[in-house]
């Protein structure tokens, strides 16, 4: 009941001022902990989509043999043009609502894309050619496009359009964090992550 | 290409050793295209065969005013290519097929000619990728493979292109070629979501492909 309370809180939010992308300076310790959120994120995903693949292929001789190895994959147009265009783009996207000037989110997006290649999916498979260059580069581009659109959709007049535009670029939210907290609540019934938006 | 992947990535590394002012990150471009490809020796004939797109993306890194190192991908996809014939080791098929073309290229780029507002650039430098065939019927097919199954030939060669880009490096219109030798086949078994490799045939004939792109690019920062 709380989580549909939250959902319900979060759709009916509203933005209390227009949202820019300010691009920030940053130190190494900043660079460590995006780069480590995403390497994360990356871990995470792997674990949850790729459980099956893991549990038949994983192992760590081999991860020691294939490390740093590259090989053209044997995945289909789809996975390698749109799949791995749409999560170079969120990654992008991440990076530049951490406040990154464009050429260091694509810098960093490349690297993210590298350490997951080298580093997580390399437990299964050797590291592809194709979806260490397709993810940054076209994810990039594809991130430059949905930033602006984004954007103008979520200053737009329009409730759907602003909604819609939170849809397609979620990490916005990170733009204008102040407006947007977590809590996590733990009860002896269970949990749940309390997440807020200032009206 | 383990080491020129880790050229590239170093040469990319480079203009990130400082933060300072006069410091000038690489551009990243994209472009689109129309694609003509020849595969061992199957030109574009009809104007199905050219009905393709390609999709490209470019990173440059401007030394100076007047020379660049890029790397360059080009992704084309042409929907039906009729009557494909490819052989290998003296067998052949023949049909009708979507052609998928992705070539990877690292290239050294010259300003050479000077116009009103506008540049002449040549961009010359090693490339490696992929074609794919997935054939949608057969016409004529000496071997085991079936419409389920995907063709993917990988190639190395070289990717010469002439460059018209304005003063300000933002847009360009390119006539790019490669010149790609065949390495080796392999076929895939696209019948579940794993994309089996079912054989690789490293003894594939050192057929030549060529391919010419017409690419209209934009710098996007």
């Amino acid at each position: 009941m709380k989580k549909i309370a939250l959902f319900i809180l979060f759709a009916f939010s509203t933005q209390t001022q227009a949202l820019e992308y300010i691009n920030k300076s940053h130190d190494l310790s900043d660079i460590a902990v995006d780069q480590g959120v995403v390497f994360l994120g990356h871990t995470i995903g792997y674990l949850a989509t790729q459980s099956d693949t893991i549990r038949e292929e994983g192992s760590w001789e081999d991860y020691k043999d294939r490390l740093l190895t590259f090989e053209f994959d044997n995945d289909n147009t789809a996975w390698n043009f749109v799949g791995h265009t749409y999560t170079g783009a969120q990654v992008y996207l991440y990076y530049r609502a951490r406040g990154y000037v464009e050429s260091k989110a694509f810098f960093y997006s490349f690297l993210s894309s590298l350490y997951f290649e080298v580093f997580i999916e390399n437990y299964t498979e050797n590291a592809s050619f194709q979806d260490t260059f397709h993810t940054p580069f076209f994810g990039s581009s594809l991130g430059y496009v949905m930033e602006r659109v984004s954007v103008n959709l979520i200053n737009s007049e329009s409730t759907f359009n602003y909604y819609l535009g939170r849809l397609i670029n979620p990490f916005s939210y990170l733009v204008d964090s102040k407006d947007v907290s977590f809590t996590p609540y733990i009860d002896n019934k269970g949990y749940a992550l309390l997440w807020s938006v200032r009206i | 290409m383990k080491y020129t992947f880790v050229f590239a990535f170093f040469l990319y590394l480079f203009p990130f050793k400082s933060d300072a002012a006069t410091v000038e990150y690489p551009k990243l471009y994209f472009a689109i295209g129309i694609p003509m490809v020849e595969i061992q020796e199957n030109k574009p004939e009809i104007p199905e065969d050219y009905l393709g797109l390609n999709i490209g993306s470019k990173l440059q890194y401007n030394f100076d005013e007047e020379n660049s190192m890029n790397i360059v991908i080009d992704a084309s996809y042409t929907p039906n290519r009729r009557d494909m014939k490819i052989s290998n080791d003296g067998a052949d098929i023949k049909g009708d097929t979507s052609l998928l073309v992705s070539f990877y290229a690292l290239t050294y780029m010259r300003k050479i000619a000077k116009f009103p507002n506008h540049n002449l650039w040549l961009s010359l430098g090693p490339a490696m990728g992929l074609y794919t065939l997935d054939y949608n019927n057969f016409e004529t097919n000496d071997t085991d493979i079936t419409e389920v199954n995907r063709i993917r030939v990988r190639n190395h060669g070289y990717r010469i292109a002439l460059q018209y880009m304005d003063e300000a490096r933002r847009r360009f219109i390119e006539l790019a070629y490669y010149r790609m030798t065949e390495e080796s086949l392999t076929v895939i078994d696209d019948s579940s979501l794993d994309a089996t490799s079912i054989r690789e045939d490293h003894s594939v004939d050192r057929r030549s492909n060529r391919a010419i792109f017409v690419n209209f690019g934009f710098r996007l920062f």
